[in-house]
């Protein structure tokens, strides 16, 4: 890439970005396309064909789909010229599952161009979000190839500049946890291109595919990406807002016109969690962090009730503070989501997320078992017996600590880490140059890990003793006295951390999180044991409810079962109320 | 991270500025920048957003990386340990500079051999021998640290950090801070070695000018108030209060056997 180049994609990233200059009619990305130069003639006669061909095959296309799956289209249409949030809500993530499973599972949904533009009349804005969502099931559900991603990716850009582009935003809704998902897809799309991208020029000997690529560095580039996530934020003025929340005032007085519409509010909210999200994957956690200065997690926002936003950001931020060593930060940040998805459990077994969920949960009980691990820490206990069910034996062998344990970090860290990328397009001259990034971050990482291999062992023998001399400790553990003075240093260094109190998340002060501590006379060590009592009385008022389910399952009266049903029943009488309502209108 | 250290009352307005904005993208900051790493070199002040940001921009613009000062932001970065600067610094360098970093470790030792040079690139064994002074320093192997830093056999070690001001001291300045940490009373000889200084004077002048509150008695330094390292054992009693209403469970369930058995 040369510097011209360079300059031309910041100027266009800061036109777009800081003057927001939306209203002219240049498009916001898809400008940067290439465009082939081909045999003017030549070309004119392979689109006619190729133009017929695709006529034909369009007709029969539409032809053979099935009534539920046009009428559910059109009724799509209908609920989003109608702004009515709450049916498209149902639309998207109702109806649109239940059809995958009846008639998409293995195959791609009905061609966004060909067959559902004619249904619905052009009419763009929908076209483009069903092409979203289109892109969005054949990622999920089938392998998307280069042409999918490139196309997916002028999909999005065409769906940003008609949001970006003030005349139009008309008065849009969409359902806040459908904003969400766009968001989140979009950088998943980034993330996994940036991988396929690497992959193809690391292994592929596709020279073809590898010759696109070179040819359109701009697909998919990080500056469109923080562009767009950017724009978002500013165009709806978010941290201003948040700024206004916190000191109790109305958000509204900031937000200006763009940003006290609700498309605009919750679209800048998701771009700073966002951006959370692209910072780590380029491995700047403390800038990850940063980002999030407006959010105060510890207070509910409305849009927490958009559980994968809550997933994401826990998840995102729990690494961070994981990477910046501040361990304790990271296990509150991990035991905070992990027990709201214990919580809610229930919900999540129905929705069509449940697998990613699942997935999310599980690597956050890895990265919990490495933090604790570290930094040893009482949980809560119903994640402590989770965490011993799912990774006990893996942190019986980190606890223990020694040359043994490296191998037990580095899987569960590969294992639950993002999918760290590269910034820019791969070396492609010189292939040997693209080395993994997260090879690179693992061995980072793997450093810190290393310097702390002899504290579970010194934990060990110091919890057994009030005082100790440093030769003696020294012959038990078969080392030299003077480095063990320093290890003793490492020691007592380690259990100070900075930990969050109140302000943004990257704050914090140094404050002892060990339980057993340690102080140096000449060479006699001191030790001292903070030992927390055990509340007795929460534990037998647990285990007595313990019991009294276990009564009932002998009695075979399930009381929670019970309430479910109830539940239910209520819930299905909504839903034919809801159809009655409909059937009238 | 205190925000002090977030936001260092030595920073100018103008980088305060490229820091908040989204001119940290601009590549044409990448000068200014640039020049405010040298300025923290020359005159001992530190900023470690403000580096990690010109990093960034270079990981976005490889072209306009700077071999020189990459190393001297993490020579910066190694006069604040113990804190994760280095590590964060390293997590944004192009992963192939990293790639054949290995030490090979003693057994019977905490402390690792240097790595070894077995790549053609200039910058990346320089990088690794960075990471292997903070190694060293993470280890509170000192006494290796100097010796590694002053090697004859090796002049490049010294050559990385000979741009940064005042360098030697403020990393006894770090191992002064972890020492008043962690001990009471230390033997002068600790000190000479820890802290590398040629004779006992040195020592001396250092723990008076440094460590208020510690003198030196006989052949050792002892602290003379009690700070941070008194270690007593603290028994936190366990909090014996239950509130009535986490009874309910409880009283529900016996009201409801009485309604059961008539």
């Amino acid at each position: 890439m040369d510097n011209e180049q360079v300059a031309y994609d910041y100027d266009d990233f800061i036109q777009k970005t800081g003057d927001y200059d939306f209203e002219d009619d240049e498009p916001l990305a898809t400008d940067l396309i290439d465009h082939e130069g081909y045999d003017e003639e030549q070309l004119l006669q392979q689109q006619q064909l190729f133009q017929r061909q695709l006529q034909l095959q369009q007709q029969q296309a539409v032809a053979q789909l099935p009534d539920a799956v046009r009428n559910f289209i059109l009724y799509f249409h209908h609920c989003l010229k109608e702004n009515n949030v709450y049916d498209l809500h149902g639309c998207y993530e109702n109806s649109f599952n239940r059809l995958t499973e009846k008639f998409y599972k293995n195959t791609p949904w009905p061609d966004p161009h060909g067959v559902v533009a004619p249904l619905v009349n052009n009419d763009q804005p929908f076209v483009t979000l069903y092409t979203e969502l289109y892109y969005r099931h054949l990622y999920a559900k089938l392998q998307p190839n280069l042409e999918d991603r490139f196309a997916s990716y002028d999909n999005y850009c065409i769906w940003f500049n008609y949001i970006f582009d003030s005349s139009s935003p008309a008065e849009m809704e969409l359902p806040t946890n459908w904003a969400w998902d766009i968001i989140d897809e979009f950088i998943y799309q980034f993330n996994s291109f940036a991988l396929y991208r690497s992959r193809t020029v690391r292994k592929s000997h596709n020279e073809e595919e590898i010759q696109q690529l070179r040819e359109h560095p701009q697909t998919w580039s990080t500056y469109t990406v923080l562009n767009v996530l950017y724009s978002f934020i500013q165009k709806s003025r978010m941290n201003e807002q948040l700024e206004a929340i916190k000191e109790g005032r109305d958000p509204d007085e900031v937000a200006g016109e763009d940003g006290s519409r609700s498309l605009y509010k919750t679209f800048g909210y998701f771009s700073i969690i966002g951006l959370l999200r692209v910072h780590t994957l380029l491995g700047d956690f403390t800038l990850a962090l940063k980002t999030m200065e407006g959010i105060d997690l510890s207070k509910k926002s409305k849009y927490a009730r958009v559980a994968g936003a809550q997933f994401t950001t826990y998840y995102y931020v729990g690494f961070c503070y994981m990477m910046m060593r501040r361990y304790s930060d990271a296990i509150k940040a991990f035991s905070h989501i992990l027990l709201y998805i214990s919580r809610t459990k229930g919900f999540h077994n129905r929705s069509a997320q449940y697998d990613s969920v699942t997935k999310r949960s599980e690597q956050m009980y890895a990265l919990l078992a490495i933090c604790v691990a570290l930094c040893p820490t009482r949980l809560d206990d119903s994640i402590h017996t989770t965490l011993r069910e799912k990774n006990g034996e893996q942190l019986a062998r980190m606890q223990r600590g020694g040359e043994e344990s490296l191998p037990v970090f580095e899987e569960l860290f590969s294992f639950s880490c993002p999918k760290f990328m590269s910034h820019g397009p791969p070396d492609y001259d010189n292939p040997a140059n693209n080395v993994d990034p997260l090879q690179h971050h693992l061995k980072v990482f793997m450093m810190d890990v290393k310097k702390t291999m002899l504290v579970p062992t010194l934990r060990s023998y110091l919890k057994l003793y009030s005082t100790m001399n440093i030769e003696k400790l020294a012959t038990f553990l078969e080392m030299d006295p003077e480095e063990l003075r320093s290890a003793l240093v490492v020691f007592k260094q380690k259990s100070r951390q900075v930990r969050w109190t109140d302000g943004s998340l990257l704050d914090g002060d140094v404050v002892n999180i060990s339980d057993l501590d340690i102080s140096l006379e000449g060479d006699l060590i001191n030790i001292s044991e903070a030992k927390i009592g055990r509340k007795f009385g929460d534990w037998f008022l647990r285990n007595t409810a313990k019991y009294y389910a276990v009564q009932d399952t002998i009695l075979n009266k399930n009381p929670e079962k019970q309430e479910e049903k109830e539940h239910k029943d209520k819930r299905r009488e909504r839903r034919e109320k809801n159809a009655e309502k409909k059937g009238s209108k | 991270m205190p925000s002090s250290a977030l936001t260092p009352s030595s920073r100018p307005p103008e980088i305060e500025e490229i820091l908040t904005t989204l001119s940290r993208y601009n590549p044409e900051t990448t000068t200014v920048l640039q020049e405010y790493v040298a300025t923290q070199c020359a005159t001992g002040s530190y900023d470690l957003m403000a580096n990690l940001a010109l990093l960034k921009l270079y990981q976005f613009n490889p072209e306009l990386m700077r071999d020189e000062t990459v190393l001297n932001v993490l020579a910066k970065s190694l006069t604040v340990f113990p804190q994760p600067d280095f590590t964060l610094a390293l997590h944004l360098l192009p992963p192939s500079l990293l790639h054949h970093y290995s030490t090979v470790s003693v057994p019977s030792s905490t402390i690792p051999l240097p790595p070894k040079a077995d790549t053609d690139d200039q910058l990346s064994n320089s990088v690794h021998r960075l990471t292997y002074l903070n190694s060293l320093l993470e280890l509170e192997a000192f006494p290796s640290f100097w010796r590694i830093l002053s090697s004859d056999v090796d002049e490049e070690y010294a050559d990385l950090v000979a741009d940064v001001t005042g360098f030697e001291d403020a990393i006894r300045k770090g191992i002064t801070k972890g020492v008043i940490l962690s001990m009471r009373s230390f033997k002068m000889e600790t000190g000479l070695s820890w802290w590398n200084f040629t004779s006992m004077e040195g020592v001396e002048q250092w723990v008076e000018k440094e460590m208020p509150g510690w003198v030196i008695e006989g052949d050792c330094i002892v602290r003379k108030d009690e700070g941070d390292a008194a270690a007593a054992v603290t028994m936190q009693p366990a909090p014996g209060k239950i509130k009535f209403e986490q009874f309910s469970r409880v009283i529900r369930r016996v009201y409801e056997n009485e309604l059961l058995h008539h």
